[in-house]
């Protein structure tokens, strides 16, 4: 069958002052009607590049150097610009990453909608109106009348990303690129939304390119796929045949390094070391950071030693609640609406246990974290430290409490002082704990080693490190008061699959040596199943499930859980996934 | 509790269209643009901005020594500041004094001009309506030239015509007011002799002192109105807009341009504030009947509740003029419409 869209020899360059970027070199693809073919990589390896350069939304900095792409025999890279927006209005529909900043905050949904549809369709408001009801109906929109007067930060971020989507179907598109589609979004949500886009494949007989860094995703949802690395197509085939029998040492390491809940939980997983210096200034904009490898760090099996329950936990929430006002009220001095992020909720951590907190966002997870380090104080209920209430904590008490139990970011860029180099950052702690100058430098180069950093990484700046280099002087910062417990919040969902494992398997080495015990936040099954010996799932502000990782994550008591395994990707003709009610 | 398994979305025939009513049609397309909730509040807000701005110049006042010898002549006798100070309270506990001053206020009380012996608020309001005419003039002349040079420098093709206007007006905003009112005198009116010198009267007269204070408007709103486009333009919602296949100029103006407009209206909105009184330099240059003038005059010759309305009238128009900018801005973010 004569492929929709080919793309053949394709050439992407960007200039920089540091030299020219080679982010596409030599790319072929292609994609046939009724199709979903998957395009998977790491971050910096061409695969979005790929993607906007399809429907013209590259960066200005970007230059197409050589190849063709062409839409139904028709070529669209040497079409003047008018001809390409030609192209884009009929027959490409894009879908974004983020669906929340896709949309105009400034108009109504119904706005943005009649902005898309064809001049034909749309003769006038009412006729705008019929037809944008039926688009949103499309995409599974319940009470549409009521979304066309939505603004966008009215929506949440499933509903939002179906508006985007029925923005790219408004003009009869052909070719449905989906750049991320599900990554900013819920795994239950992310089931759904790539539920539309099958459905949306087989009912309009559309060709889809799914662009994604996530093997499961794909593995799920694409017919074919194609591996990416540094700009170039390095594995193709059928889905299934790439990812479980890959044959490129690549996609090999790229299976190896992904956390999954369909691997075995004693498998070591195994970090990527990239091409470092030249090689990566050279191709996909990796920086040339220098990321030595350190060989110590692969050694991050799941630490799975017994929790001797009769120990004081370090770490203890007893029936906690905490709710936050809303703006809301006709009138000012009417009352504001109270949301609740947690409700009555129970949890301790013993040294030596890793505890586990899922659930999606709203759940509350992120508010028990910070109530569990003091960042947030429960309206009611209890948190203590060492069997202590902490607010009958004295002065001595409480500085032990700071230093014992230490919180890690989730997003290190912004968790890191960037006027401060790393080895003032990791130093501070020390620095308020009054340790001298000389103790401090030593202590600080330990660090640096303990986390795989070189000595030298200490005189850089947050911004000159990679993001997964950045994570790990967050945890070093961690870890420079000798901690008994670390509170991690989702620390490793901004890391690139590769970066994600050096990190994951970083913690549960430490976890190994140190015997410091961990609560770790996550949206990710994977992430908890590899990292923790306990677990418990919240749902709208209460524990739902809990219990030892492999009990709750094999047989889930609550239908919640069971819901959220079942919308895991990657379930695809492993095992049988429980139907559920 | 909502468990559902993620449902094949759509498969459900769609519940029969029913006919859409016009007023369907209206109210999916209409929305105000503000909630009442917004609206009281910030309205609130403003009475106890004025209400502060007021007790400060309260303060200002009793801050300046005994308000009954400035009154008072220079040769004024003791007793003559006593008669005085009994007779706008002046002897009364400070507390008293405050809340008289208050009521004085709100009642419109208020002591006449020491010179004209009208009262102080109508010999002020007379002067309203000129400033109003020069102040509007002049900040929607100096918006519009702004807002068009920032346009044009953010989204021009040519690099000289993305350059050369801004630096022409980077040279406008650093001429002092006074020398540019001066040197537009001397060429437009004196050597030209094309328009009329100072006072007010025809539109002709409102022509350089407008030009004047757009000319100070201008290059602050092109500034901000060009680097707020730039920031906008790598947006991702540009993007989609992009990629709905709308004309590259209709993303420019309708995604790009008009989101930008936040800031830009917040800045115009406090210059309108400023230049309600703080237009002195202008109007004294061309002789112009306005509120800073009057004020001017007031101040020199020792008119205090006339300098005393003209301050307040200014408090109550800066107010007014940042509630309009919220509600405006309201407008273009709905996420502050709260």
């Amino acid at each position: 069958m004569e492929p929709l869209l080919q793309i053949s020899g394709l050439e992407i360059d960007i200039p920089t002052r540091r030299g020219t970027v080679h982010a596409v070199r030599g790319l072929d693809l292609d994609i046939a009607r009724g199709e979903i073919v998957g395009l998977v990589g790491e971050s910096g390896s061409g695969k979005s590049m790929t993607a906007m350069a399809v429907v013209g939304l590259l960066p200005p900095a970007a230059r197409i150097t050589a190849g063709t792409i062409s839409l139904g025999g028709r070529s669209i890279i040497d079409a003047r610009h008018q001809d390409l927006q030609q192209v884009r209005r009929h027959d490409v529909g894009v879908v974004f990453q983020a669906p929340m900043k896709a949309l105009n905050p400034r108009m109504m949904v119904g706005t943005q909608l009649r902005e898309a549809l064809l001049r034909a369709e749309r003769p006038n408001l009412r006729a705008a109106m019929v037809r944008s009801l039926e688009l949103l109906d499309a995409v599974g929109i319940n009470r549409p009348m009521e979304r066309l007067r939505q603004y966008p930060h009215e929506l949440s971020g499933g509903l939002a990303q179906r508006v985007v989507i029925a923005l790219a179907l408004a003009r009869h598109p052909r070719l449905l690129i989906a750049d991320e589609p599900t990554t900013a979004l819920d795994v239950s949500v992310q089931a759904q939304i790539l539920d539309l886009l099958d459905h949306l494949r087989s009912t309009l007989d559309l060709a889809v390119l799914l662009v994604s860094h996530d093997l499961d995703v794909i593995r799920d949802r694409a017919d074919r796929v194609n591996v990416i690395n540094l700009g170039r197509i390095v594995e193709r085939g059928p889905t299934l045949d790439v990812i479980d029998r890959p044959q490129h040492e690549y996609t090999q390491s790229l299976v190896a390094a992904m956390p999954s809940l369909a691997r075995r939980r004693d498998l070591a997983l195994v970090g990527l070391h990239r091409p470092s210096g030249a090689a990566a200034a050279d191709g996909a904009g990796a920086g040339g950071t220098g990321d030595a490898p350190v060989a110590d760090l692969d050694d991050g099996r799941p630490v799975d030693t017994p929790v001797d329950q009769d120990l004081v936990p370090i770490a203890e929430a007893i029936d906690v609640h905490k709710a936050f006002a809303l703006p809301g009220g006709r009138l000012p001095w009417r009352p504001a609406h109270r949301r609740t992020a947690v409700e009555g909720v129970s949890v301790s951590i013993r040294p030596g246990e890793s505890l586990g907190i899922v659930g999606e966002s709203g759940s509350g997870k992120t508010t028990l974290a910070r109530m569990l380090v003091g960042l947030a104080e429960p309206d009611s209920g209890e948190i203590r430290f060492d069997g202590r209430p902490v607010t009958a904590l004295d002065r001595e008490a409480r500085t032990t409490w700071r230093r014992d139990v230490q919180f890690v970011f989730q997003d290190s860029t912004s968790a890191l002082d960037p006027r401060r180099t790393v080895a003032d950052s990791i130093g501070e702690p020390m620095l308020a704990a009054g340790v001298p100058a000389t103790e401090r430098h030593r202590r600080v180069v330990e660090l640096l080693g303990e986390v795989g950093l070189a000595e030298h990484f200490g005189e850089r700046r947050p911004r000159q490190l990679s993001g997964g280099q950045r994570q790990r002087v967050g945890i070093a910062r961690a870890l420079a008061l000798d901690p008994r417990l670390i509170v991690a919040d989702e620390p490793v969902s901004a890391l690139d699959v590769s970066v994600q494992a050096t990190v994951l398997n970083l913690l549960n080495r430490l976890r190994r040596r140190r015997n410091v015990a961990y609560a770790i936040i996550s949206h990710d099954l994977g992430v908890i199943s590899y990292l923790c010996t306990t677990v418990v799932v919240m749902y709208q502000g209460k524990v739902v499930d809990a219990g030892p990782v492999e009990q709750v994550l094999t047989e889930p008591s609550h239908d919640y859980t069971r819901m959220l395994l079942a919308a895991v990707p990657g379930a695809r003709g492993r095992v049988a996934v429980p139907e559920v009610i | 509790m909502v468990l559902q398994h993620p449902a094949p979305p759509a498969t459900a025939a769609p519940p029969t269209p029913s006919p859409l009513t016009r007023r369907d049609v209206l109210r999916t397309t209409l929305r105000s643009p503000v909630t009442l909730r917004f609206v009281v509040t910030r309205v609130l807000a403003g009475i106890v901005a004025v209400w502060g701005a007021v007790s400060i110049v309260f303060l200002m006042i009793m801050a300046t020594g005994n308000p009954a010898q400035v009154m008072a002549s220079e040769e004024a006798t003791q007793e003559e500041i006593d008669r005085i100070a009994r007779l706008y309270g002046f002897d009364r506990p400070i507390f008293v004094q405050y809340l008289l001053f208050l009521r004085n206020l709100v009642t419109g009380e208020f002591p006449n001009s020491l010179y004209t012996d009208e009262p102080a608020f109508s010999v002020v309001l007379a002067r309203v309506p000129a400033t109003l005419l020069l102040s509007v003039t002049g900040v929607a002349l100096g918006s519009v030239v702004g807002l068009l040079v920032g346009y044009w420098c953010a989204t021009s093709r040519f690099r000289l015509a993305r350059v050369v206007p801004m630096k022409l007006l980077m040279v406008l905003q650093s001429t002092p007011s006074f020398l540019l009112g001066l040197l537009l005198i001397l060429f437009f009116a004196v050597t030209w002799k094309l328009l009329p010198t100072s006072g007010m009267g025809s539109w002709k007269n409102l022509v350089m002192p407008a030009v004047t204070l757009a000319a100070y408007v201008a290059p602050a709103v092109a500034r901000l109105f060009r680097s707020t486009i730039r920031e906008m333009e790598v947006e991702e919602h540009v993007a989609t807009a992009t990629a709905k296949g709308l004309r590259p100029r209709t993303v420019r103006r309708r995604h790009i341009a008009v989101n930008a407009l936040g800031p830009v209206i917040a800045l115009i909105g406090m210059q309108v504030g400023g230049i309600l009184g703080g237009a002195v330099i202008t109007e004294q240059v061309f002789a112009w009947p306005g509120v800073g003038q009057l004020l001017v005059n007031a101040v020199n010759t020792r008119d205090f509740p006339v300098a005393l309305a003209g301050v307040i009238l200014i408090c109550v128009g800066f107010v007014v003029a940042s509630l309009v900018v919220d509600l405006v801005v309201a407008i273009i973010n709905p996420r502050s419409r709260a």
